[in-house]
Formats: C-alpha cells, structure tokens, sequence
C-alpha cells in the first residue's frame, strides 16, 4: 500500500500513519519474536531432547479469525561439565547431528489419550523437535479450528517471514496447519546468508517412489538442485513388531472363582492375598534394527534390491509397549472389599439367615446352634455339618480349616503357629495395624478373601459370629489369644489388636486373682512337660517377674511393727520414716489400668464434660487414693510426708542435710503440697490402710471381658470391614514387598511408589474412619491407585523377563541397566546388534512366531525377521557446494508406515547469492 | 482463611514442679499463684483466641509430671495436634527428663504432633542451671519449636502458645466444614503438597520468644 502511487493528492489520500490488520498482526508477532533469548549452548548429546525437560512460553495473538498460540518450545540442556567448542550455528548443527535421530520415547503409542489409570503422561517433546532435532523454536498454533485453507497458509506463513526478519528472531518458526493429530508444520528459519524452509508431507500411503532410498536420494537432490562435494550421509531405521509371545506369554494364576475350593490347598488359597494381572502386560515388543549414518555411494535400497539386511544392521535396540488396562488382582480385591465398609446390617440380621438355613438340616435352637463351638472335643452340636453348598456360606470344612490358619494353638498339627511376634523397632512410617502375621493380619486376609471371591456378607457374617463366639470361649476357658502381642492395648495398633490384646490381659489377670499361673509360666510348664513345639512367646516377663523376688516376706516383718504391715516391695534406699526409725517401703499398688483407645476417648470426653476444675481432681483421684492406701498399709506409721518423699520427691524440701542423719527425714513439704485443703491432703485423710489386693479393684477384668466380646458381637458389617481395612492395606504392602524381591532393583521408582504408599497407609490408618460422604473410603481407593500402580510394575517386570531372560534368575548391572530402560519403555540398545544374547532371543521369538503362524518347525539356519512396520531414512547433506562455497545443510526425513507416510524436510538456500556463474 | 472455628487440643508435660499448671494459667487466665496444688492426673483448661484472623478453640491439657501417673497420662495424649514439653531452667534433672518424655510422646501420639520446648522459670536467673543455648541446641534436634518463658512474672507465655497453634496451623490442613483437625490427612503425591516432608515435617524452621 505504501507504495501505492498517488497522483490526486485531493482524489486520493492514505494515512500512513494507521496500521492495518495485517500490520499490526506482523508487529506484534515481532515483538513476541524480541522477546526471545537466545542462548548458544553445547552440542546435543545422545537422545538428550527426549530426557530433558522442555519449558513452553504461550502468547495469545489474533489473525484474521484465528485465534492463534505463539507457543515457544525450549529444551533445557544441562550445562556440561567440561568445555566443549560452541556451535557456530545452532539450528544447522542441530539439524545435522544424528543424536537425536530416534526419540528414546515411544512417540506413537504415547500421543493415544488413555484414559486407563496406570498409562503414562504423554511426552513433553514436541513432534518438531523429534522430526527435525531442534532444541529451540516457535510454534504458531490455531487455538481451536485448525489451519485447512491453502492461502491463509501463504497468508500467515508471509507475515511470518516478515515478522521474522524484522525481529532478526534467532530461532526456526512454524506453522502448524491442517488437523492437529497430523502433526504437519511449516517453518522458516532465517540465518543470514542461508534461509531454512522446512516443510512437511503427510499422507496416507507412500508414493511408489518415495519407499526406497534410491527414489528418496533423487527426490533430495532433486529438490536441491545445488551439487554438494561430500555425499549424501544417510540413516536408516527399520522398525518390527512381535505381539505373539507364545510360551513367553506372561500370565498369573488367580484362583477360579468357579474352581472347587473345597480341595486340599483351600487353606492356601484362602490365607494369602491374591496378586498378578488378568493378561499380560507386555502386549507388544518393538525391534529397531539401524545404520545410524552411512554414505549413499556404500549402500543401495530399491525395490528390487536392498543392503539393509536387519542382521547386518550396525545396532538393534529393542523396546517394549504395555498394556495398561488389566486388571490386577491384589488391588482388585482391595477395592472391594472396600464396599463392605458401607455396608450397614448388623450381624442380627444374619444371624436369622443362618439360622434358617439351619433349621434346614436339624430342628433345634438356631441361635444356639450357630453360637455353639467347633472347637474339637466341645460336646457342641454342628449345626453347618456338610449341610452347606460352596456357593451359600462356609460350610463346616472350610470353617476348620480356617480356625486352623487362624487360630493354630486349637489344632493338633499345630501347622500355621504363629511365629515370634516380636514388634520392629520405632518407625515413624508405622502403619497403625498390627504385627506382621499376626492374628488381625490373617483374619483380615480371610475375610477379604470370604467377602470378595467366596461368600460375599453372609460368609463375613457367618465367620465373624463364628470368631467372636470362638473368643467366648477362650475368655471362659481362660485360654490366651495367639498371635496378638503382648502387653498392654498398643495404642500404635489398631483398635481391633486392642481388643484382643485386652481380652489376654483380662485372662491374665483373672489367672493371678485365681491363683493360677500365668500364661508365660504356663507355656514354659508345658514345654518341659512334653515335646510339644508350641509358637514361642518368651516375651511375657511383664507378667511373672512381679510378686515372687520383689516382695520382702511379708511375714519376717510383719512381727517387728505392731501394726502388721502389709503389701512391701522393697525399701525406698535409705529413707526412714519421719520422727522414727522405721524404713520407709515402697508399697505394692495396684497394676496400671489397661485402656483401649475408644475408652481413652471415652474418659477424656467425660473429664471434658465436668466443668468444675475441683470435681475433676476428685476424679483423677482413684488411683492416687488407691496408692496412698497401699502405702499406709505398707508404712503404718507412714505419714503425708512419707508418703510425698515416695511419690513426688520435689514437694519435699530437704533441709541441709546432717551427715548423720542421711536418711531424708530433716524437711518439710512444698508450700503448694501445704494449701490447706488441697486435694492430697484430703486423699490422704480419707486413705485407710488397706493392701493393694484387698482394694477395690480398679481393673475389673471380668467386666473388661464382657466389654471386648460385646463390641466383637455388636459390629455391623460395615464396622468389621473398617476395623480390618488397614491391617489389609498393611499386609498387601507386605505381598508387594514379597512379590517385588527380584524384580524391584531394575522398577523405575520402586523405593518412591513404595514409600508413598508406606506413607499413605500411615497417615490413613491412623485416620479416624469417616463414613460421610464415603470420605475415609475414598481416600483408601487413592491408595489403590498406588497399589495397583506398583502390582501392574512388578508384572510388566516378570513378563519382561519371561521373554528376555526365561532362565536366568541373577542379574548383573548390565541386564539392570537394560531390564530399567525396558521398563521405562525407552528405545533400549542391545550392545553387538543382532549377536547380542537378548538379540538372540528376540530372534529367536520371532521366529518362533512365524514359524507357529505358518505352521512349521523353527529352523536354525534361516533365520529371517517379518517385514518392518516401519522404515525411517533420514537424509542429510551439509558443507561445501561444488561451485557456490559453504551451503547450508539439507534434511529430508522420510517415514514410512503401513498406514502412514511422512516427510519432514529442511532446505537451505543462499539468499544472498542465488544466480550462478 | 476459613471462618469456621478450628479445633486444637494441646498437651504440656513435662517433670514436676516446673511450672506446667503455671505456664496454662498465665495463658488461659492470666494468673499466677506460686502456691498451685500439684496436679492430679490430668486437667485442661479451655481458651478462644484469633490468629491471623483464624479463630480458634484450644483445649489444653494439663498434666500431673509424677511418675506414679505415667501410666495413667498417655490415656489423654490421643488425638493431640501440639505438645508443649516444659522443664525448669534452674533444674538441670527436668532437663535431661525430657527425652523420655519425647519418647512418650512418640509412643502415644500421631507421629507428626508439632511440638515446642519450653524452658520456664527464667524469672529465677541467679538460680539458672541450663544454659540457653543448649535448650536451643535440643530443641533443634528434635524439631521442635524453642522457647524460654516465666509464668511468674508473664514473659513469653502468650507468644509460646501462640507460635504453637501457628505452626500447627502450617503443618496441619484442616476440614472446613467443622473445623476439626485432620492432623494427618495430607497424602503424598495426592494433594497439593507433595513436598511435605515425612515424619512430620519442617519444625526446624522458627523459634520464637527472645
């Protein structure tokens, strides 16, 4: 326009001064050019584009209707450790290094949208820079309809050109035009002298001439049309797919649910987690066989002949495409039981159910018959006896045998005792469940397996009425629960360890208050009675250690005191009681108070509840009162005084002490112990002398009991799959531990996958379960995800070895190496091409496939490979012309595909000097 | 900032006699009586305040420091999101005693519980037997939020309770409908704060008081 001649100025005026549209769009496209810094940086190394991260600068510009992104794309290369000479022009260099000739990622099977949980992330390299190698360059992008109309391609890619040279931008710009999917761009790229114009073509099926490096090598050169000295350096890819992995077909047994699980292994099947995939999870493996840079004049390719014989070929580098979409079975079964959380019937509401069955078989008190005892030698009336068919719930073989795994003490062979159920040391990572193999462990692995592939709610109905009857009877019987740590509710457990440890503590007390023998001393009876090898739990000296040494005779002493003092332990060093000469004693008090942490709860929402501070103390005071009146009757002429010396010697103030008297006794009591009124003093006051083991209990155990067997009876179903989801949750983390031993040192991630998931069963066990909006259960699903993340790994490892590795059980850092990059599905190098030993194998497989196909025996001499599927040939020139000094370097890429072909080029031309001499 | 009020249950422990009844008054009522009686058990004591505009309700729970009660305590440690570990600066014993009661405090609580250490009786300077320094020194290896305080003469109470309920706030997300704390439900690599640290995060970070 500005160059529009006017000859009227008063006919015709123009302001030169308004920009139009098209203007304003080149400036502005400028201006984002500008912006741009442009940094020389080291040669690529070997497939540096696909491992480094990319950054992406996004402008919003308008053209025409379009909407259009400016998108810049940026390789972060690391900066190298040792200097290394600086390109002199990066973009060529780029353009003429082979390093990033083939993308380490698998770019066309990541560019599909997978919605299945466990695929990868698609890649953030950019298809321009796997094409063509660059590391920097801009993209112009149609936000929403793409680019289909040919002039306003010529349109925008003209603007573009000026934008470029105005802005002298410093790196390729494209154009990306037609469907998105296709992936076709147009660049420039301007570098002074030389002008780059890349181009790409995309169609369904390849031209006659285009599938050999004959018809490629004269379309170059034709496209050329400059004669370079050096020749032509070509690099060919040739690609094959094996998806018929035949006896290396990876698969895991699951047990049918339809199979007769009445056969012997039942208890196996039942007592362990299941885990594995549904199909398997390497479904395809790629074999690239390549020259990575030979010369035209060395080798020929056409239709009638070729020199790339895929064995000959310089490297083979393998890779391996997943499946993501089986289903794994371990998470599988956690997501299910999952669903028993919501469940809300009470285990009434089965009890009717059993019972009517049972009415079936034999006319008598169903609810009797069902809570009666299967224990052998209980005269008990079998009310399941064979009456039950496998898909109804357990009938009365299935039930032993899983009181067997369970509860191992009541059966002969003793074949499943429990092992030393010593706890791990102090680990912040601890999941709040329970000891590994322990009790909640097995019964939380029997009723996931009940609920999920058995009898579904009545078989976990049926099973827990069973348990918690079968827990009756031991707290009458005062026999020990096995398998449940010792010692006090583990407030680090969960609550359902705490209840069983609280029953074996109420039978322990029970036994002392009777008289009896405690259950360590009574096992370590047995031992010496016979030979009986029963499961070791030698760490019960909390219980028996107590009376027998410590107690001075109670007898010896009682005639030196007029009072009869009762109840000693020891003396308290050297103390002597205040104004005599008497000793101070420690007295016998009355055990600690063991709590389960619902109680704990429970208590400190009541002290919550009394609102006078006073009241509260009066209430803390039982077990103070209960000590104050041990040691009176230990110390009958024991005054306050004494008594604090014991019991908080920093309200005693001591006066200077007398070398002669170093018994403690010169002092007095703390001005806060001396408040007139305070409440120990008034404890103490209303303390009579009363032995520990005359008092009123503070623990009673009976009650306790009841307490315990009450809550197992009372659950609902949804409640007993709450209380067992973390002990499931932590004993699937230690199948995946078990199940990944040999495989996990070449899994990518493995020690992060599992520490998450460690770390996310902690916190969520020690969650409060939250039934609102199925809060608690969702967060446990999320959980899944990880296990079923790690499950599907440790299966896509087995079935890489089952096919590249089917006898070999050791590994040295190469096969890691190698197995690591497999599992990443990277384009995985085999070291001496097609004599490598894993080469071999994949041969081999092939063969094997095509022989199976064709059905014939696989011969060892012929060994051929399938054709390709894909074949790459990439063509470059660079360096001297024969008669135009220094050319630019020449690229022409060609893709070729059963259902797809693709040419990338990048032509340079002189822009200074076009005409020759 | 959420408007709902927040729930927060402290615990302050610590050996007898230095002064954890004390510190609680100070904060709750603003007063002190030298002659309180020894706790007996537990006892708490509530208190409303705003941070940040957050408002809060404490509940703080006092502790007997006896070791006759040491079974009977940890019964109240659950469900605490702070914990304030309290010695006597002019009592080197309260001091050492710590580490067991930390070790208590490991045994009975949610493994990430922010806790503070609190020197008191700095009143008491001519009687001082733990240096500063090495409270600090402690404190940092232990994670945990350091301040010196006396009760006596009101230096320091109000900021320790106040820069633990700030840091609890940090490391703890709380439910916005009720404003109860979840203590723990930040899941790795499931929220926003995948650099959460393990084990209960990054309590190095301040110390407040003088």
């Amino acid at each position: 326009m500005a160059n529009e001649e006017v000859f009227d100025d008063d006919f015709y005026q123009e302001d030169f001064s308004t920009a139009s549209e098209f203007e304003a769009f080149i400036s502005r496209l400028g201006d984002i050019f500008e912006t741009y810094e442009v940094v020389d940086e080291e040669a690529l190394s070997s497939n540096e584009l696909s491992l480094c991260e990319w950054t992406e600068e996004t402008e919003d510009i308008m053209f025409n209707d379009f909407n259009l992104s400016v998108i810049r794309y940026k390789a972060k290369i690391k900066p190298r450790e040792t200097e290394s000479s600086k390109a002199i022009n990066q973009v060529f260099q780029d353009l003429t290094s082979q390093e990033n000739d083939y993308s380490l990622l698998d770019m066309n099977y990541l560019k599909h949208d997978y919605e299945v949980l466990n695929a990868p992330k698609s890649p953030n390299i950019h298809p321009v820079a796997v094409f063509y190698g660059l590391r920097d360059f801009v993209v112009l992008k149609s936000k929403r309809k793409p680019l289909m109309d040919i002039s306003q391609m010529k349109l925008l890619q003209s603007s573009l050109s000026l934008a470029i040279n105005e802005s002298k931008c410093k790196i390729p710009a494209f154009i990306q035009v037609l469907y998105h999917e296709q992936d076709v761009f147009l660049g420039i790229y301007d570098a002074g002298e030389q002008r780059l114009s890349f181009d790409i073509a995309h169609l369904k099926t390849a031209p006659p001439s285009c599938k050999y490096l004959s018809g490629l090598l004269d379309m170059f050169k034709g496209k050329i049309g400059v004669n370079y000295i050096n020749p032509v350096m070509v690099s060919v890819c040739l690609t094959y797919s094996l998806k018929n992995f035949l006896s290396a077909t990876y698969s895991s047994d699951k047990k049918n649910e339809n199979d007769d699980w009445d056969v012997v292994d039942f208890i196996n099947v039942i007592s362990s987690l299941p885990f594995g995939v549904s199909a398997d999870p390497v479904n395809e493996l790629i074999l690239y066989t390549k020259w990575p840079q030979v010369s035209e004049n060395v080798v020929f390719d056409s239709q009638t002949y070729s020199d790339f014989n895929p064995i000959n070929a310089q490297k083979w580098s393998i890779r391996t495409r997943f499946d993501y979409s089986p289903v794994c079975y371990l998470a599988d079964m956690l997501h299910e039981y999952l669903t028993l959380t919501e469940s809300p019937e009470a285990l009434s509401e089965y009890y009717n159910f059993l019972s009517s069955k049972a009415r079936i078989s034999e006319a008598q008190n169903p609810f009797s018959a069902l809570t009666d005892s299967r224990i052998p030698g209980f005269s008990g009336m079998s009310l399941l006896d064979g009456s039950y068919t496998i898909d109804g719930p357990l009938n009365e073989h299935q039930l032993g045998k899983m009181f067997q795994y369970l509860l191992p003490d009541e059966d002969d062979e003793k074949k499943f005792a429990y092992g030393d159920l010593k706890d791990e040391p102090f680990n912040p990572q601890k999941i709040k469940s329970a000891i590994p193999d322990s009790l909640v462990h097995r019964l939380s692995i029997l009723l996931a397996n009940i609920y999920t592939s058995y009898s579904g709610r009545r078989g976990v109905a049926q099973f827990w009425a069973e348990f918690s009857q079968k827990m009756r009877e031991r707290v009458d019987k005062c026999m020990r629960i096995p398998g449940v740590a010792n010692g006090f509710p583990d407030m680090r457990s969960c609550l359902l360890h705490q209840k069983l440890q609280m029953l074996n503590i109420c039978m322990e007390r029970r036994n002392i208050r009777e008289g009896k023998l405690p259950f360590a001393m009574q096992l370590l009876a047995q031992q010496h009675e016979g030979p009986s090898s029963l499961g070791k739990t030698d760490s019960d000296d909390e219980f028996f250690d107590c009376d027998d040494d410590r107690v001075v005779d109670e007898e010896e002493h009682a005639h030196q005191s007029p009072w009869n003092p009762v109840g000693r332990i020891s003396k308290l060093g050297k103390m002597l009681l205040i104004d005599s000469d008497e000793p101070l004693y420690i007295p016998v008090t009355q055990d600690p108070v063991p709590k389960t942490e619902d109680e704990l709860e429970d208590d400190a929402e009541m002290l919550l509840n009394v609102t006078d501070s006073g009241l509260r103390a009066q209430l803390m005071s039982a077990s103070l009162l209960s000590d104050m009146e041990s040691f009176k009757a230990a110390n009958p002429i024991g005054k306050l005084e004494d008594f604090i010396r014991w019991y908080s010697p920093r309200d005693w103030i001591e006066e200077d002490t007398d070398e002669r008297d170093p018994f403690g006794r010169k002092g007095h009591l703390s001005d806060r112990m001396m408040i007139p009124g305070n409440t120990w003093q008034t404890v103490w006051q209303t303390a009579k002398p009363v032995p520990a083991r005359r008092q009123k209990r503070l623990f009673d155990d009976t009650k306790e009991a009841e307490k315990v067997l009450h809550f197992l009876e009372s659950q609902t179903l949804g409640s007993i799959g709450q209380l067992t989801v973390a002990p499931l949750f932590h004993t699937s983390l230690i199948k995946i531990q078990k199940e990944s031993e040999n495989v996990k040192d070449f899994i990518p991630n493995y020690k992060e996958m599992e520490d998450k998931l460690k770390q996310n069963c902690c916190t969520l066990s020690r969650e409060k379960w939250n039934t609102s909006k199925g809060m608690s259960k969702k967060k446990w699903e999320m959980v899944i995800n990880d296990t079923s993340e790690m499950e599907l790994s440790i299966n896509q490892a087995r079935s890489i070895l089952k096919k590249l590795y089917p006898d070999k059980t050791d590994f040295n850092d190469d096969d890691k190496k190698l197995l690591n990059s497999l599992m990443k599905c990277y384009d995985t190098e085999l070291g001496e091409g097609a004599k490598n030993d894993i080469g071999v194998r994949v041969m081999y497989m092939f063969n094997l496939a095509r022989a199976t196909q064709n059905e014939q025996r696989v011969e060892d001499h012929s060994w051929t490979l399938p054709d390709p599927i894909e074949k790459q040939f990439t063509l470059r020139l660079s360096g001297n012309t024969v008669n135009q000094g220094m050319g630019g370097p020449q690229f022409l890429r060609a893709i070729l595909s059963s259902n797809e072909f693709r040419l990338c080029g990048a032509f340079s031309q002189n822009t200074t000097f076009t005409y020759s001499t | 900032m959420l408007t709902s009020t927040i729930k927060l249950k402290i615990l302050v422990i610590g050996e007898s006699g230095v002064g954890k009844s004390s510190l609680m008054l100070r904060f709750t009522d603003d007063k002190f009586d030298p002659n309180e009686q020894p706790t007996i058990g537990v006892d708490f004591k509530v208190k409303n305040l705003e941070i940040d505009g957050q408002r809060i309700y404490l509940q703080i729970w006092d502790t007997a420091g006896q070791e006759r009660f040491r079974t009977l305590i940890p019964s109240y440690y659950r469900d605490a999101t702070g914990a304030i570990l309290v010695y006597d600066v002019s009592k080197m014993n309260s001091f050492q005693k710590l580490e067991t009661w930390l070790e208590e405090l490991e045994i009975n609580t949610n493994r990430n519980i922010t806790k503070m250490i609190v020197g008191n009786k700095i009143d008491l300077q001519n009687m001082r037997k733990v240096d500063r320094e090495l409270g600090k020194k402690f404190a940092k290896q232990q994670r945990a939020l350091f301040v010196e305080t006396s009760a006596a003469n009101n230096i320091n109470v109000q900021t320790a309770f106040e820069e633990l309920v700030k840091k609890i706030l940090e490391d703890n997300i709380f439910d916005d409908q009720n404003g109860v704390a979840k203590s723990d439900i930040r899941l790795t690599g499931m929220s926003d704060s995948q650099n959460q640290q393990p084990a209960g995060g990054s309590c190095t970070g301040g110390y407040c008081g003088r």
